[in-house]
């Protein structure tokens, strides 16, 4: 049954669109909503060829079976294509649900996918519908829509003593059965004793350990007062479970009815959140989550946190108040691309703010080549703007707490957590630490080069004897360049100086460089030049970068993310693919090295400022237009092509 | 940062590096009167770069790494369960962090106490996993000359490499074992087809991949006949 729940799922993702008819059955107080805008899906990949996919026909396989041959095709599950999929999560006294929204063309079929006699379809006037009894789980129809609701009750409290323990003490053994096992095993010894001599010997003292073990008398355990008494209690915790679940059934049943056949009061079309993040309606899908302390609180109550519980301590409440993130996944015609908005409230964004107006070196572009570029990953934050906020953040996390809280142990953590940053705050010179470590930094995959090392091997001579010789083979090793800001040419030197002084840094053409040790297989250099530090695994590169001869080349794309987002990542897939070494692949994919080479492409992820309270994500999954219709469709060819 | 970094190109590493084998040596010279001398080693040199790249790491696919600390731990495990076991003396261990080789050496005054290494913990093995193993690994005979390696397959061993994951799996690809066993006495045959005999007679060796083991397409039993 649960392969048929993820099936239909997995089905509605081709359904089609018509926006708000059943959103507007969604209340406006849910926590998360997810919206798959069918219309557009097909636009990109029809049903059809969905379904001469091999991931298709593994799903019409699977109806099928599901259906004892009474459906073939996801077709005749009778989803309405013109209309939307929705998810949405709600949560009521510590009960999570979690409903699917499919609108229908016909529910005639929709019986046959229950064909054992233990998923009974009941009908209840305009209504049908499905309950499993362990989880509770309702699938309900009605001529035009099915709801689909999971709930996850977190409320519910197992103790280890609730799941059945088989007994597993050996039941004592009579006088008399132990003779008969010492006769057998000496006259089993004695008859094998002709050929081998160890054995009997053996065989008989492994009887007798056995024998004298199951002799020994056990306290049985399982007929004392003791054990009746816990299982007394334990069938009492059983039965209550047993009434909660049932009493937790009925209101999941009623819940799903709710939703099939009325509208709320306040539907989510109404909550402003929801809507702002609405956009344009291009987008084949879009996740919208709100309100995380919410989410946070019911998914973990505070008595199963217990003294620990953040809530007694934190003002979490005050913090991530009015936290929204929206996703939205478009496939382009040569990327894929997910737009991540998170807003935050006006409090947290004020205090973030400082910590993300990085300056940027731009002198940074000068050391990327990306002919040989593998990946990177820039971060450019204020360390003045980090050391400011944060006691400013401790200050309103613990804010109210004296007020708010009768624990003791939460005050005196709130008091001395402020007491703590304050002084913090008091002593650091932020200006001054910033000069060590501005705040922007850069890590580059240079190269992915082979490298000869060394190992031991023994070698033997006609005899066997042995002796131990050093023999060569070539491994391949990333090359790194890790770049950041620092006006303190000084401290650098100074801290440098002393590893050569201890022997443990060699110094040359203004280079440093640390050898490989035992908890270090990179030989490392780092040198300084225009207030940049700059370590990496190539002296090769180090000294280009020495004698500004280093060849660097960068497309503007990639120029402008770098230098105006608070975090970018980039990996040149590609490139990456076509460097590692084709034993480093598992066995299964060896063989189609020369496909992912082909068709594999840039991802590249960027966070931008805070811009007001919302700070902006993209994540770009470039696909290669030859060979595919579009990115949607290059996703389905590759699990085909994994999948053969 | 530069901690990370370096952590990270670990993990880069990790992932590329192809060679991820040992070799397990098991060499034991015995007298005429069934004593005889023990070593025990593993060679995990081919693997050093990425042994060292992973102990950088915390933990890797699920497992924990463990230190250097953890290793030195397990080799004093070992000496003292020799020290505690009949008829073992002169016991040494030696480790090489820099190659990531270890080994343990011991005298043994007959086979029995050779046994007495083995035979309670493959006793518990076989208790716990409801395996089968011989729980004594060697046998003399001094009167009729014969030497022999014990070993009873069991399938237990590939079900517990294919409950590994398959980058775990990658490990044994290129591991192998190789025993030598020394005679006062030469040598008349050895009932193992891929046992070598020295051209004085006088030492065996057998050499066999970990998978061909694993499999329980090659074993490492060997009826070691002296001449009499």
């Amino acid at each position: 049954m649960k392969h048929l729940y993820t099936t239909i799922f997995l089905c509605g993702l081709f359904i089609s669109l018509n926006a708000q008819d059943l959103a507007r059955k969604i209340p406006s107080d849910a926590n998360v909503v997810v919206t798959i805008k069918g219309k557009n899906v097909l636009e990109l990949l029809s049903l059809s060829e969905f379904s001469n996919s091999r991931l298709g026909k593994e799903m019409n396989k699977e109806i099928s079976r599901e259906t004892e041959g009474e459906l073939a095709t996801i077709e005749d599950l009778g989803f309405n294509l013109n209309e939307n999929l929705y998810y949405f999560l709600q949560t009521k006294e510590g009960v999570f649900y979690n409903t699917f929204m499919i609108p229908m063309k016909s529910t005639a079929n929709l019986p046959k996918l229950f064909p054992r006699e233990r998923d009974e379809v009941i009908k209840d006037g305009a209504v049908s519908y499905v309950q499993e009894s362990y989880g509770g789980t309702v699938i309900m129809w009605n001529t035009k829509e099915m709801v689909f609701v999971v709930p996850s009750d977190q409320n519910e409290d197992y103790s280890y003593l609730d799941y059945d323990i088989t007994p597993t003490i050996a039941e004592p053994v009579e006088e008399t059965i132990i003779e008969e096992a010492m006769e057998e095993a000496v006259e089993a010894a004695e008859e094998i004793e002709e050929s081998i001599i160890e054995t009997p010997v053996e065989a008989i003292e492994e009887i007798e350990e056995t024998v004298i073990e199951e002799a020994t008398p056990v306290y049985d355990y399982y007929n004392s007062e003791e054990y009746k008494k816990q299982e007394e209690r334990r069938e009492q915790r059983r039965l209550a479970r047993e009434a909660a679940k049932k009493k937790q059934n009925t209101v999941t049943l009623a819940y799903a009815k709710q939703v099939l056949q009325s509208q709320p009061i306040r539907n989510i079309l109404q909550n402003s959140n929801y809507k702002k993040s609405l956009g344009k309606g291009k987008d084949e899908a879009m996740v919208w989550m709100n309100d995380f302390p919410q989410i946070y609180k019911n998914a973990m109550p505070s008595r199963l946190l217990g003294p620990n519980n953040p809530y007694n301590f934190l003002n979490l409440d005050e913090f991530y108040k009015g936290t929204t993130v929206t996703a939205r996944l478009n496939f382009e015609q040569d990327e894929a691309v997910m737009g991540i908005d998170y807003t935050m409230s006006e409090e947290l964004a004020k205090a973030y703010k400082p910590m993300y107006e990085g300056k940027f070196n731009k002198n940074f572009l000068n050391y990327i080549n990306e002919d040989k570029l593998l990946g990177y990953m820039s971060v450019n934050l204020s360390t003045a703007g980090i050391l400011k906020a944060y006691p400013s953040l401790i200050e309103t996390m613990f804010r109210n707490v004296d007020q708010k809280s009768d624990n003791k142990k939460a005050a005196t953590i709130a008091a001395a957590s402020s007491s703590v940053t304050r002084l913090f705050s008091l002593l650091i010179d932020e200006e001054g630490a910033a000069k060590i470590l501005r705040g922007d930094m850069l890590l580059l995959l240079t190269d992915l080069r082979e490298k000869e090392v060394t190992y031991t091997d023994y070698e033997y001579d006609e005899e066997y004897n042995y002796k131990k010789v050093e023999k060569t083979k070539t491994e391949t090793v990333p090359d790194f360049l890790f770049l950041f800001t620092s006006e303190e040419e000084k401290m650098f030197r100074n801290i440098m100086k002393i590893g050569v002084l201890e022997e443990k840094v060699d110094y040359e053409n203004d280079i440093y460089h640390v050898g490989q040790t035992r908890s270090n297989p990179f030989d490392i250099y780092a040198m300084y030049k225009d207030n940049t530090v700059f370590i990496g695994s190539s002296v090769a590169q180090l000294t280009q970068i020495k004698k500004g001869i280093y060849p660097s080349k960068l497309s503007n794309t990639l120029k402008k993310e770098i230098s105006k987002s608070a975090t970018s990542f980039y990996v040149n897939g590609k490139n990456i693919i076509s460097e590692i070494p084709s034993e480093a692949f598992p066995r299964e994919l060896r063989s189609n090295i020369d496909f992912l080479t082909d068709n594999t492409e840039d991802l590249r992820v960027n966070f931008s400022k805070i811009k007001g309270n919302t700070m902006t994500g993209k994540m770009i999954l470039k696909t290669p237009e030859k060979g595919h219709k579009n990115s949607l469709a290059y996703f389905i060819n590759i699990i085909d092509k994994l999948m053969e | 940062m530069l901690k990370r970094t370096v952590k990270f190109c670990c993990l880069v590493l990790v992932v590329l590096s192809t060679s991820s084998c040992f070799d397990i040596l098991e060499e034991i010279n015995l007298n005429k009167d069934g004593s005889g001398t023990l070593l025990f080693t593993v060679n995990m040199s081919k693997s050093k770069t990425k042994i060292a790249s992973l102990m950088l790491l915390d933990s890797v696919n699920g497992y924990k790494v463990p230190t250097e600390n953890d290793i030195e731990l397990a080799l004093n495990d070992v000496v003292k369960h020799l020290e505690k076991s009949e008829g073992i003396t002169n016991i040494k261990k030696t480790k090489d962090f820099g190659n990531y080789i270890f080994s343990v050496s011991c005298n043994f005054e007959d086979i029995a106490s050779l046994n007495g290494i083995t035979s309670q913990l493959i006793k518990e093995q076989n208790r716990r996993e409801k395996t089968n193993f011989n729980t004594s690994n060697f046998a003399y005979d001094a009167s009729k000359r014969v030497f022999e390696r014990k070993f009873k397959y069991d399938s237990s061993i590939k079900k517990s490499f294919d409950y590994l994951k398959k980058e775990d799996k990658k490990i044994f690809q290129d591991a192998s074992f190789t025993s030598i066993y020394r005679f006062d006495e030469p040598v008349q045959a050895a009932s193992n087809s891929n046992a070598k005999i020295a051209p004085s007679k006088k030492a065996v060796m057998l050499r066999i991949d970990a998978m061909s083991f694993i499999l329980g397409e090659k074993t490492i039993q060997n009826k070691i006949q002296l001449i009499n």
